[in-house]
């Protein structure tokens, strides 16, 4: 490899050489945007790591005497109309973003990569039923595919957990009722989204297989895992690097809609899609209950879009757009 | 490709709704479920004491008749209620119990609707992607293209509410807000840009790649040297050329429309298919929710099957085996 590579130095003699790596982390830097999305996507983990130690308040406690209180300095966005700091909601709801935009992005990603790229290498009927698969996933309307699944899977998850109660004594308390939202929402987000992840890897793999550079790998004797772990990774893994950031936001902002539609998380549990509708009623009256969340919302996703989009410019030099 | 896609996402419908959590029955009788008698004749009357495979049969037989069966409030009881109560049933207040009237008439709302917002997207977007692309590099550019990314990216039920609160609230443009009142009443407006942010980045980055990329073409030139003014040059040479993608993908955009309104539905209350959706979704009025899931899923195919022709019939280069 090392051999290899100061051949190829030699022989074109590059004045200076730079990694697509390097030059991605240059552009990157660059983009005021970009950077933007980066800070937000790090205050996003530190918050969701240390959220409930940043408030005095617990998510779900609540102050009948203070309802629909605006900003001040006990409650600094407020309270809602239980009397629960909204503060200490949206850290909260930071969490289950977060939570949510991980393992399912994880989820998608494994699938994503495991489905596609089984349907490039072994083709045949095999990439004929993940391409059948896909097609299928795409035709429904996502958001109510997923809404269908988890209604459905919530009533079977509770079923399975009365049952390991009873037969092994397990218990999930009440207050911990909201893993079981987790635990929903990333199976039925996992099962909606994969396909874009499938059809990228697949078709980065088909277009690189038939390119010069890896026909002549071949001509030189190269074995398959060479070509795929020297080739084939490295070139297909900057469009799905942006893939999986996007899909990140996404997957959060898929949450935040179910929340909203009322089959996510269910209350006390924070999500930010959950505290929009559930102050909705209040938008004449309280007008924060409903934008604070919202902008909060509204910030995260456009973060994670502005670095995907950074990411796709300095990744995928062919295709910079400016 | 049409039909077996279309018969397995029936598939896939019907099994969830079999193994849903919402008994059929029990959202019919309500409280008077644990009646052993009633429950057997409602049952049977539903024919859920069938085995699943007849049961399959049975429906897709009823979707492909063309009569996509009845609402659960065709079976009186509390879902019957349930359903007045709502307002559900055909158009805005029908008491109609056919889930095709039902869906019928609440896509024609929602496509009342998704026509207004493609009104806006092609008059605001194109025009934004057109202005962003002769003013290539520049701020104006930037600031184009950076706010149709903010505004795509801001879901709609963060945007509607928003709005409400600056045009109701701060400045009184709107007096009543929420609900349907045909498509010419001042209610219409909000609801309709709310759902024309979502698909505007692809509008306008469609149409300024578009205009970008002939902007040093040779009939461009020509068109300049025989005196013809900028604006025209632009109009009549420039976009004739770039609106080809354009248009292909208002036809995705109009299909996202139609299945996507439901945030903007929900927000201002109007009694589209999204609404509908989530309503029966929520009381279990599954066949309902199926009809409109296969129903949406139809438009989904269908058009984008129409894309993939008419992207071959207007580009000679693309073809197909």
């Amino acid at each position: 490899m090392t051999a290899d590579a100061s051949a190829q130095h030699d022989m074109f003699s590059m004045p200076e050489q730079r990694s697509l790596w390097q030059d991605a982390l240059e552009q990157l830097m660059r983009n005021r945007l970009a950077i933007f999305g980066v800070f937000v996507a790090f205050l996003l983990v530190f918050v969701s790591i240390f959220g409930p130690w940043l408030s005095p308040y617990d998510y779900t406690q609540q102050n009948l005497f203070r309802i629909n209180e605006g900003p001040s300095a006990d409650h600094w966005l407020g309270t809602d109309g239980l009397g629960r700091d909204m503060l200490t909601r949206i850290l909260h709801g930071a969490r289950t973003a977060f939570l949510v935009g991980l393992i399912v992005t994880i989820g998608t990603t494994v699938l994503g990569v495991v489905l596609g790229a089984a349907g490039a290498f072994l083709g045949g009927w095999v990439d004929a039923l993940v391409m059948r698969l896909a097609d299928i996933t795409m035709a429904f309307p996502d958001i109510l595919l997923a809404a269908f699944i988890s209604v459905v899977f919530r009533e079977k998850v509770l079923e399975f957990q009365l049952h390991l109660q009873e037969q092994y004594g397990w218990t999930i308390s009440e207050g911990n009722r909201v893993y079981l939202d987790y635990l929903v929402i990333f199976g039925s987000l996992t099962l909606v989204q994969w396909y874009g992840k499938a059809r990228l890897v697949r078709g980065q793999i088909l277009s690189l297989r038939e390119k010069e550079f890896i026909e002549a790998e071949r001509a030189l004797g190269a074995s398959n895992w060479t070509i795929i772990l020297s080739h084939l990774v490295p070139n297909s893994l900057g469009p799905l690097i942006v893939s999986i950031t996007v899909g990140f936001g996404g997957a959060m902002l898929s949450e935040a809609s179910l929340s909203f539609l009322g089959v996510g998380i269910q209350p006390p549990g924070a999500s930010w899609g959950e505290m929009i509708s559930d102050n909705l009623g209040q938008w004449r009256f309280n007008p924060h209950l409903v934008v604070m969340p919202g902008v909060v919302l509204a910030i995260v996703v456009l973060g994670f879009n502005f670095l995907g989009d950074g990411l796709n410019d300095a990744l995928n030099p062919e295709q910079r757009r400016r | 490709m049409l039909a077996p896609t279309v018969i397995i996402v029936m598939l896939i419908t019907f099994t969830l709704g079999y193994y849903g959590p919402i008994d059929p029955v029990r959202a019919v009788l309500g409280e008077e479920w644990e009646d052993e008698l009633r429950y057997a004749e409602v049952k049977k009357a539903l024919g859920l004491d069938r085995p699943f495979v007849i049961q399959f049969l049975d429906y897709m037989g009823t979707m492909f008749g063309g009569n996509w069966g009845q609402s659960l409030s065709a079976f009186g009881g509390v879902a019957s209620d349930r359903a007045v109560s709502e307002g559900r049933g055909a158009g805005f207040t029908g008491t109609s119990t056919s889930v095709r009237e039902m869906v019928l008439g609440r896509l024609a709302i929602s496509a009342q609707l998704s026509f207004w917002a493609l009104v806006f997207l092609t008059v605001f977007a194109i025009l934004l992607g057109v202005l962003a692309a002769v003013k290539q590099n520049t701020t104006i550019d930037y600031a184009i293209v950076t706010s149709s990314i903010i505004a795509s990216s801001i879901p709609a039920y963060v945007i509607g509410p928003v709005l409400l609160i600056i045009f109701v609230l701060k400045i009184p443009v709107f007096k009543t807000v929420g609900g349907w009142d045909g498509m010419f009443s001042r209610q219409a407006i909000l609801p309709a840009i709310v759902l024309a942010t979502g698909p505007m980045l692809v509008i306008v980055r469609q149409t300024r790649a578009g205009i970008v990329e002939v902007l040093g073409k040779d009939f461009v030139r020509t068109a300049r040297a025989k005196g013809l003014p900028e604006r025209l040059v632009v109009a009549r040479h420039m976009l004739r050329t770039a609106m080809i993608p354009v248009l292909t993908s208002l036809g995705l955009v109009t299909s996202g429309l139609l299945t996507g309104s439901l945030f903007v539905e929900q927000i201002f209350n109007i009694p589209g298919i999204g609404k509908l959706a989530i309503q029966t979704l929520m009381s279990g009025d599954h066949p309902v929710f199926m009809g409109v899931v296969l129903f949406q899923a139809l438009i989904i195919v269908t058009v984008n099957l129409l894309t993939d022709l008419l992207y071959g019939g207007l580009d000679p280069r693309v073809t197909y085996d």
